[in-house]
């Protein structure tokens, strides 16, 4: 196995920006970089389904708030083992392989205690699935690491935040014929599935435009203590202003309208209001001599970015974790002939729809008959299991068991690598339009082309999990 | 018994065309195309989700050879397709073919009967001169329901035990059952009207009795010269164009409309109103009853020659049906022109009659016309895929614009032979509170007004001499009726969807 760099925390952090704004700089540079053509030896990603896996070994880099539950997750699904857990802080990993044992399962392997502890692993354990769920600055160099060292990888939120990073990934995916896959849970929702099945069947008309976001007051968390290791998540917005996290919102939306599967994703401009959130709660709420006070908070509240795709369409992702609001991933899809909302309010769903020819007269109408009739299979096989299983109101379930069901039958995953690094694309190139005023900057075709075709992905045909001998 | 005989016939449907995805191709090219390029687009296979492909083979039939010959195919709204537009890479010589083909991705069908549409238009230099051809495959997913009555979804009618289940507009009012009994509609009954004989629906009160306009395609089986539609509008702009499908695969279109039951000119959309009552239950009881609530018929032309074997209903819900009815073939003598309503890309009007009903001329108002029945008839079933390769076009192409060409739409004015001229239901209309109109209920024009009875003729002129009493009516009442009519129709529209 090959020897992997060392890089601490501190030096991935500064560079990580660095790295950013000299992108932003060179415009030339990354035009030509998105014109590259795809090098020798490389084959596109699209199209290849997985490898058939009777049982799939899962090994976790990050049990924290969000690798603990999910790891939980991974070891419910049928035909999973999760034979191997990661961890920076060694107790936190040790603590997972004994909650493991506990629950009945295999007890996994557990390395850590040190930012390189994950190579190790890598490199010792044979692990079909490697899923990452560690701080974002490090999510670009696990998740090449895992397809190096051969195997399927499903990376947290975003897969990497430099648009090198991202191409870095498209090509070490296409060259190890290894799958990339955000874990991203969101498209796997109830509604937005409906949403998607109901955008294909042309419910809608013809889709013109789509709204979603990341709207979650996350600030009690990030000045909590403890909560993000080292407050690695507020740093963040004291080093840049960007759209961080749109991908829940925009994920979905993208899935409805087929981008990279007869659409792309083309421009995207970006605006930000003033950062003013952090700091007045600061003021409100945080003692005097916090470590926070020595830090000067400079991303925007409201981070708004105008995606333009091929085909003419609108999509609008924004981020805003900074202020006082209820949750929402605002969740809309508009045509020719109607629209969803979702939080909304009223009803069992929480969405509404205004539909022609059903409706009329402006009133809006609820969203359960349209979703009773297009619910996915998903959540009509596993549903029930999902909500027993998973958080997040059981979508986390649902991405893992179809995820896990995907590896065992050997089909082609709904979330390839160009998905992934097309969802994740508004994290630097929110940055370059926004320091050039807002003005739009070419979206990469991460799929070279490939595109134009339509291919199905999330709405997908109904399928059984393979029973677990 | 009725119900099992529809789920029957359903089956029927279902087995013949190969179980859960009911399949109906339509014969390639544009029936009655004066192209030269014929075109044809293979079944596509709707099995989703999935990607599918649609395959257009062109052929010259010309003389010469036809270049630049572009082709963009559609498929249904938002599905996804690629390429839309392809050219061919090299002339196409006289009398060889060629093939494109697309890619589409199919959704995973949802339940219902669905109406799946594929265009393909063709732009060209040389060949004929023509320049543009056009070709059409209608597919059909989901059991076809097997009568108009399963499609009712709407509470339209009521007495006023069932007023709570009412909802004709949206906003809980309905038609009185009370009123309309009065005037011969109940139901069960025969309703003539159109040159037609209806069947006003048999659904018990509370239930539903018409089916809001959604783009449904129901299987309507018989022949004759139109389709007669019997209903009433909700809001304004209640007109869409239907789709009528033939049992040798070929369609044709036709635009018809009803005007709101409470305001719009009687004759709005091509319209004709053949029954006024007053007032209409709400949620509060009968009320309104200084007010009229009008049904109406109105017809699409089809190809008499050609028997139908399903009707596509328009996609627009504000337009609420009651009841359809054939109209049986008029008997054109040779030297009399084609009667305006034949589709004229098909067989003339001296074709033969239906095979249901005598072609008689006589009014409506004198004679309930013996139309056809419209009887589920699932041995009627749309052959297999035609093996022959010659196009039966089923629109007629625009020999000018590289576009696709207007559909055939067929005028819905009265056919020669059914009476005389509506006088405009303007004149008739009621002016600010006149209890006495020129429709039925004053008793003396039309058998509807002397109260219930089967068979009720509908019209509103009556005789023979209509025409001068037509003119002399609107002479007499054109002035009046029109700012009458205004008014009515801005004190009824604040109230009125």
């Amino acid at each position: 196995m090959p020897h992997l760099s060392t890089a601490s925390r501190r030096t991935v952090l500064g560079g990580a920006l660095a790295t950013g704004l000299l992108a932003a700089m060179a415009p030339g540079s990354l035009a030509a970089r998105n014109a590259q053509a795809r090098p020798a030896g490389q084959e596109t990603m699209i199209g290849v389904p997985f490898e058939r896996h009777e049982t799939v070994r899962v090994g976790v880099i990050g049990v924290g708030n969000r690798g603990n539950s999910m790891t939980i997750g991974w070891s419910a699904v049928p035909g999973a083992t999760v034979v191997a857990v990661c961890d920076i802080r060694k107790d936190r990993a040790t603590n997972m392989a004994a909650n493991l044992q506990n629950r009945g399962r295999p007890r996994p392997a557990d390395f850590g205690g040190t930012a390189d502890a994950y190579k190790t692993m890598l490199n010792t354990m044979d692990l079909d699935l490697v899923f990452i769920a560690t701080p974002w600055e490090f999510h670009h160099a696990q998740g090449k690491a895992a397809m190096e060292a051969g195997a399927h990888v499903m990376v947290e939120l975003p897969v990497a935040t430099e648009l090198a990073e991202l191409w870095d990934l498209v090509d070490t995916s296409e060259r190890t014929r290894k799958h990339l896959m955000l874990a991203e849970n969101c498209s796997y929702g109830r509604n937005e599935l409906a949403m998607l099945k109901m955008a294909h069947e042309g419910v809608f008309g013809d889709v013109t435009n789509g709204h979603g976001g990341y709207l979650h007051d996350l600030r009690d968390l990030l000045f909590a203590d403890g909560y993000y290791t080292d407050d690695w998540r507020r740093k963040w917005h004291t080093r840049s202003t960007a759209s961080f996290y749109a991908m829940h919102g925009l994920a979905p939306i993208a899935a409805a309208m087929d981008i990279n599967r007869g659409d792309r994703m083309k421009t995207l401009s970006a605006t930000a209001t003033p950062p003013k959130g952090l700091a007045d709660y600061r003021a409100r709420k945080v003692p005097k001599g916090h470590r926070s006070w020595n830090e000067e908070y400079i991303n925007g509240d409201l981070v708004t970015c105008m995606i333009g795709t091929e085909k003419g369409r609108i999509i609008r992702a924004e981020h805003d974790v900074s202020t006082p609001r209820p949750y929402s991933r605002i969740n809309s899809l508009a045509g020719s002939r109607g629209l969803f909302e979702d939080y909304a309010g009223g009803g069992s769903t929480g969405a509404r729809v205004y539909l022609e020819p059903e409706h009329g007269g402006h009133n809006w109408a609820d969203f359960a008959p349209s979703r009773g009739k297009f619910d996915h299979w998903l959540w009509r096989k596993v549903g029930d299991d999902a909500a027993a299983n998973g958080g997040h109101g059981g979508m986390d379930y649902i991405l893992q068991w179809r995820t896990i069901q995907s590896m065992r039958t050997g089909i082609i995953p709904d979330i390839d690598v160009y998905d992934s690094a097309a969802w994740c694309a508004p994290v630097p190139l929110s940055v370059m339009s926004l320091a050039d005023g807002g003005r739009a900057v070419d979206i990469p075709d991460f799929t070279r082309g490939g595109w134009v075709r339509p291919r199905v992905g999330l709405d997908s045909v109904e399928l059984d999990m393979p029973p677990v001998a | 018994m009725k119900k099992m005989k529809a789920i029957i016939a359903m089956l029927a449907t279902a087995l013949v065309f190969g179980g859960a995805m009911t399949v109906i191709t339509a014969p390639a090219g544009a029936e009655g195309s004066n192209s030269a390029l014929t075109m044809s687009i293979a079944a596509v296979d709707l099995e989703g989700p999935a990607i599918s492909d649609i395959v257009v083979t062109l052929k010259n039939t010309s003389a010469t050879a036809m270049s630049d010959v572009s082709v963009k195919v559609t498929g249904p709204i938002n599905w996804t397709l690629y390429p839309e537009t392809q050219t061919l890479p090299a002339a196409l010589a006289a009398g060889a073919t060629a093939t494109v083909k697309a890619e589409i991705h199919v959704p995973n069908n949802p339940e219902g009967s669905l109406t799946r549409n594929f265009t393909a238009t063709a732009t060209y230099a040389g060949g004929d001169g023509v320049k543009t051809s056009f070709t059409e495959r209608n597919q059909f997913t989901g059991a076809v329901p097997a009568s108009l009555a399963e499609l009712f979804d709407n509470v339209g009618t009521t007495t006023v035990a069932a007023i709570p289940q009412g909802n004709y507009d949206g906003e809980k009012n309905s038609f009185s059952r009370e009123r309309l009994a009065e005037k011969g509609i109940t139901p069960g009954a025969k309703v003539t009207a159109a040159g037609t004989e209806f069947t006003w629906p048999a659904a018990a009160a509370g239930e539903p009795d018409n089916v809001s306009a959604k783009g449904q395609t129901f299987t309507f089986s018989g022949k004759g010269s139109k389709i007669a539609f019997l209903g009433s509008g909700v809001a304004q702009g209640a007109v869409g164009e239907a789709t009528v499908h033939y049992t040798d695969g070929s369609s044709s279109k036709g635009t018809f409309g009803f005007p709101n039951w409470g305001f719009d000119p009687a004759t709005a959309h091509g319209a004709k109103l053949e029954v006024t009552t007053k007032g209409r239950n709400t949620p509060a009881g009968y009320a309104n009853a200084e007010y009229d609530y009008r049904m109406f018929s109105n017809t699409i032309g089809i190809d008499q020659a050609k028997t139908v074997s399903m009707v596509t209903l328009p996609n627009n819900s504000g337009i609420h049906i009651f009841a359809m009815a054939f109209v049986p073939a008029a008997e054109v003598p040779p030297t009399t022109a084609p009667a305006a309503t034949a589709p004229a890309t098909t067989a003339p009007a001296t074709t033969a009659p239906a095979t249901t009903a005598p072609a008689t001329s006589a009014p409506a108002t004198t004679a309930p016309a013996t139309s056809a029945p419209a009887t589920v008839d699932p041995s009627v079933a749309p052959s297999a895929e035609p093996t022959t390769a010659e196009p039966s076009p089923t629109t007629v192409p625009s020999t000018q614009a590289p576009t696709i060409p207007p559909v055939t739409t067929v005028p819905t004015t009265d056919a020669p032979g059914t009476g005389a001229p509506t006088v405009p239901a303007t004149t008739k209309a009621a002016a600010p509170g006149s209890t006495t109109t020129a429709s039925s209920s004053t008793g003396g024009t039309t058998p509807a007004s002397q109260g219930p009875s089967t068979g009720a003729g509908l019209s509103e002129t009556g005789s023979s001499s209509a025409p001068l009493l037509a003119v002399a009516g609107l002479l007499v009442f054109g002035g009046l009726a029109l700012t009458a009519t205004s008014e009515v129709r801005r004190r009824n529209r604040a109230s009125h969807r």
